[in-house]
C-alpha cells in the first residue's frame, strides 16, 4: 500500500516538476493536431475540427490559448484555400501576441492584396 | 520492494534539488544580456534514417519554451511559410544566416535542434527507443545564448539502469508508451522536459509569473 502511495507521490513529483514554470495556458489537442496532419493525414479532417472548435473558445482568463496556436488555425485554412477564414486567425493572433505583429502585419497584407 | 526504494531516492532528489539551477553561474551571461521576448523554433535537423523525426520533434518543442514564458512563433507557420520562401529542407534552414532568418521573422532568438538519435532496436524481449538531440538557441544576430545535449534510452520491462531518475522517467512513461505504439513521444518530451527545465535549463521568458523577481534578483547580485 505504501508503495503505491509512493509510487503515485513520485509520479505527482515528475508532473509536476517547476509547478511556477507549468500552466500558463490551454494547449488543446495542439500536439496532436500536428502528428495527424503530419503523419496520419487520413484523421486530418476531424483533427483539424476539433482544433478549430477549441481555438474558437479562446481558453479562459487564467488560462489563455497558448502562443501560436491561433496563427496555426490560420495555416491549416491558407492550405485549404480558405483565405478569408484564415486572416480571421492570423488577426486573432496578432491582437494576442504584440511579438506576431511584425510577421503577421505582412503576411496579413500580402494575403488581403493577393485577395 | 525495489520500486519502492526507488520512489523514494527519486522523490528525495527531486525535492532537494527542486528548481535549482546549478553548474557555471557565468554559463547564463549571454543570456541574461539578451533577455529574448520570443524563440523562432525552426525544423530539426535528423541525422538519423527515420522520417518521423524532425515533424515529430517539431510538434513537442513549443510547449516548454512557451510554458517558460517565451512567444513561440507557431512552428507550423513559420515551416509552411519557410517552404514558400524555399527553404524544403531543414538542413537548409540551418545553414541559412540566423539574422536573416530572425530578420524574416522578427524574432528575438532562434532554437536550432539536431536529431542525432531516434532509433528503436527490436530485440527478442525487449525494444530499446533511444534519442539523443542537441539544442541551441542563438539570438537575433547568431551568437549562442544556450544549449544542451541530451540523451535518453527507454526499455520497458527492463531492470534498474542503476539510474533513479532515469528509471522513474521510464516507469512514469510506460502508461502513455502503451497508448502511443512507438516510444518515442514519451521519450521526446522527457528529453525536452529535462534540457529546458533541468538543472541547466532556459531562463524564465517575459510571461512567466517569475520573470520581473529573476531579473531583479540578478541585477541586485551584480
Amino acid at each position: 500500500m505504501i508503495e503505491k502511495r509512493l509510487f503515485a507521490f513520485s509520479l505527482l513529483v515528475v508532473l509536476t516538476g517547476c509547478a511556477s514554470n507549468q500552466g500558463l495556458y490551454e494547449w488543446g489537442q495542439y500536439q496532436e493536431t500536428l502528428f495527424v496532419v503530419y503523419h496520419e493525414p487520413e484523421f486530418k479532417e476531424e483533427a483539424l475540427k476539433g482544433y478549430l472548435e477549441f481555438v474558437e473558445t479562446g481558453g479562459t482568463p487564467q488560462h489563455p490559448i497558448a502562443p501560436g496556436l491561433y496563427a496555426e488555425a490560420g495555416t491549416f485554412m491558407l492550405e485549404q484555400g480558405e483565405v478569408d477564414t484564415a486572416i480571421k486567425y492570423y488577426k486573432m493572433e496578432y491582437e494576442a501576441w504584440p511579438e506576431s505583429q511584425p510577421m503577421l502585419g505582412m503576411l496579413i497584407e500580402n494575403l488581403e492584396a493577393r485577395k | 520492494m525495489n520500486r519502492l526504494k526507488l520512489c523514494v531516492v527519486f522523490c528525495i532528489v527531486a525535492l532537494a534539488t527542486g528548481c535549482a539551477t546549478s553548474g557555471n553561474p557565468n554559463r547564463l551571461n549571454a543570456f541574461h544580456d539578451a533577455a529574448p521576448r520570443s524563440v523562432l523554433v525552426v525544423p530539426p535537423v535528423n541525422m538519423t534514417t527515420d522520417v518521423q523525426g524532425t515533424t515529430s520533434l517539431l510538434a513537442t518543442l513549443p510547449f516548454y519554451l512557451a510554458e517558460k514564458g517565451y512567444y513561440v512563433f507557431p512552428v507550423n507557420t513559420v515551416k509552411t511559410l519557410l517552404e514558400y520562401e524555399g527553404y524544403y529542407e531543414p538542413a537548409e534552414v540551418h545553414a541559412a544566416p540566423p539574422e536573416q532568418l530572425a530578420n524574416l521573422f522578427k524574432a528575438d532568438s532562434i532554437l536550432y535542434v539536431t536529431i542525432h538519435e531516434w532509433t528503436s532496436r527490436y530485440m527478442l524481449l525487449a525494444t530499446t527507443t533511444e534519442v539523443d538531440f542537441e539544442y541551441r538557441i542563438v539570438n537575433a544576430d547568431g551568437a549562442e545564448l544556450w544549449s544542451a545535449r541530451q540523451q535518453m534510452t527507454y526499455t520497458p520491462n527492463n531492470n534498474s539502469s542503476g539510474n533513479p531518475l532515469i528509471d522513474l522517467i521510464a516507469m512514469a512513461v510506460t502508461a502513455a508508451a502503451e497508448r502511443a505504439a512507438p516510444n518515442y513521444l514519451p521519450l521526446t518530451r522527457q528529453a525536452n522536459s529535462l534540457a529546458f527545465y533541468g538543472p541547466n535549463g532556459v531562463p524564465p521568458g517575459p510571461y512567466s509569473p517569475v520573470y520581473d523577481q529573476y531579473y531583479k534578483q540578478l541585477n541586485a547580485a551584480d
